[in-house]
């Protein structure tokens, strides 16, 4: 019985991702193309209110702990031991047993997303697959899209996610949700990285002097567009908060690749 | 009214995303974050020349970070349109040159990195430093946009492209020692710069 629900699982699966496969024309397994648009960015750009983002392909899935681990394998430097202090902090990769081994629960957390990951360790795995980390813009365009096959919106699912502690154990890629790119997880699973997440400056009030006049004559905020937009304030004022060599147990990253023409 | 509530809550919002995050973290790294945020410090002097990258300089040679080796460089980010933030960064820069101890003079290399890959080519940064009468101990470097990024990430620096081209960046000058370890940086226009020449003295 177990047997055949099993094969009927992989059958449908395959089915699922062969046609997705159909749809996209990925450079490599596992992507979508995302087709090119606009969005209406959280903070404010003076001189433009939405964002073009061109075409580009996206992970359908975060990057889970076994692919990581393969990585890590191919890529020693990468190691838990051999990592140096300046590309990651203490806690990288702590939720593994050791250097190449994720250890007993490893059957667990094989097809959960890799966290405690630093940003230098995020960008040399995208490096290594020949692919790279999504732009901030492209993340949030395509983190946009309307959810399929959910009954919630796009803002309700996020509020319920903040409103959970992050499990011990985090579920497998592709069981939070699901959007109208076919793009998992964006929302419900956990934060992930974007490229230039250090292009976010919230100033903390005006009379600090650390960034130039565009934000000069009132605190941050002031730039936002939609300040009813909880959930996007709080991805922006988390990535605000980073930097590139932290690690924590509930950031991890998918990669992205461009569109050649 | 209404407006004064929202952005009470949205402040909220941002504390409890600090709180969240940090209650993630182990107590050392915790406290460092309540506190006002530092910018980066080489852990035990680990040098930032292991990052490779793309950079030409102001003659249009192209050079590696690493070249800076031996020297004392006094780092900071900048763009060569910027009409605010830049000039200011560079008259903190000139300041600071008109402190070193005389034995140092030789050895303190003043580089500025531009934020803007895409127009600050040679010709731009030639005339940036004529217009700043930028002496021969200074260097104004260009890099391809993924050099820029990673050293801003090393720096702790942020910056972002605005649509018109230009670029809102944070303002800091980073001390390094002669293997590129970061010693120390300031942070902020007109910062209070004792900490770099302190710095300078004793390396």
């Amino acid at each position: 019985m177990m047997m055949r629900l099993s094969v009927v699982c992989s059958v449908l699966l395959s089915f699922v991702i062969l046609n997705a496969k159909a749809n996209s024309n990925p450079p490599a397994n596992g992507m979508v193309k995302i087709p090119a648009g606009k969005y209406t960015s959280f903070l404010a750009d003076k001189t433009a209110k939405q964002v073009a983002v061109k075409s580009f392909y996206l992970d359908v899935k975060a990057v889970t702990n076994a692919e990581f681990l393969e990585f890590v394998k191919s890529n020693p430097r990468w190691a838990r031991s051999k990592v140096t202090a300046l590309y990651a902090e203490s806690g990288y990769l702590k939720h593994w047993a050791s250097d190449f081994s994720i250890g007993s629960n490893y059957e667990k957390v094989k097809n959960s997303p890799v966290t405690n990951i630093s940003w230098y360790a995020a960008t040399a795995y995208a490096k290594w697959k020949g692919k790279r980390l999504p732009s901030l813009n492209e993340w949030e365009y395509a983190a946009n899209a309307p959810l399929v096959n959910s009954q919630r919106t796009v803002e309700q699912t996020i509020l319920k996610w903040y409103s959970k502690p992050t499990p011990i154990i985090l579920p497998p890629t592709g069981s939070a949700s699901k959007n109208k790119f076919s793009v998992f997880d964006m929302h419900g699973l956990i934060w992930e990285w974007v490229y230039d997440f250090n292009s976010v400056i919230m100033n903390d009030d005006s009379r600090s002097n650390s960034v130039n006049q565009s934000l000069f004559c009132a605190t941050g905020a002031a730039s936002t567009i939609d300040k009813e937009n909880y959930a996007a304030f709080m991805r922006f004022a988390f990535r605000g908060s980073l930097k590139a060599k932290y690690t924590t147990s509930n950031l991890g990253f998918r990669c992205a690749a461009d569109v050649k023409n | 009214m209404k407006n004064m509530r929202i952005d009470l809550a949205m402040l909220a919002a941002v504390f409890l995303a600090v709180g969240l995050f940090t209650g993630c973290k182990p107590a050392e790294t915790k406290s460092e974050q309540a506190t006002k945020p530092t910018l980066a410090v080489s852990p035990a002097g680990e040098t930032i020349y292991g990052e490779m990258g793309k950079w030409d300089n102001q003659n249009g040679d192209s050079i590696q970070l690493s070249s800076l080796k031996g020297k004392i460089p006094v780092l900071s980010m900048v763009f060569t349109r910027c009409t605010f933030a830049c000039p200011r960064i560079v008259g903190d820069l000139k300041a600071i040159e008109q402190k070193i101890p005389r034995d140092k003079k030789d050895k303190v290399v003043f580089v500025l990195i531009s934020f803007d890959s895409d127009r600050d080519h040679t010709a731009e940064l030639q005339k940036f430093v004529q217009q700043n009468k930028l002496g021969k101990q200074w260097l104004v470097l260009h890099g391809d946009e993924e050099s820029v990024r990673n050293l801003s990430m090393l720096l702790d620096v942020k910056y972002k492209k605005q649509a018109n081209g230009d670029f809102t960046h944070s303002s800091s000058i980073a001390l390094l020692d002669q293997n590129g370890g970061i010693v120390t940086q300031v942070e902020g226009l007109g910062a209070d710069a004792t900490p770099l020449i302190e710095g300078i003295k004793a390396l």
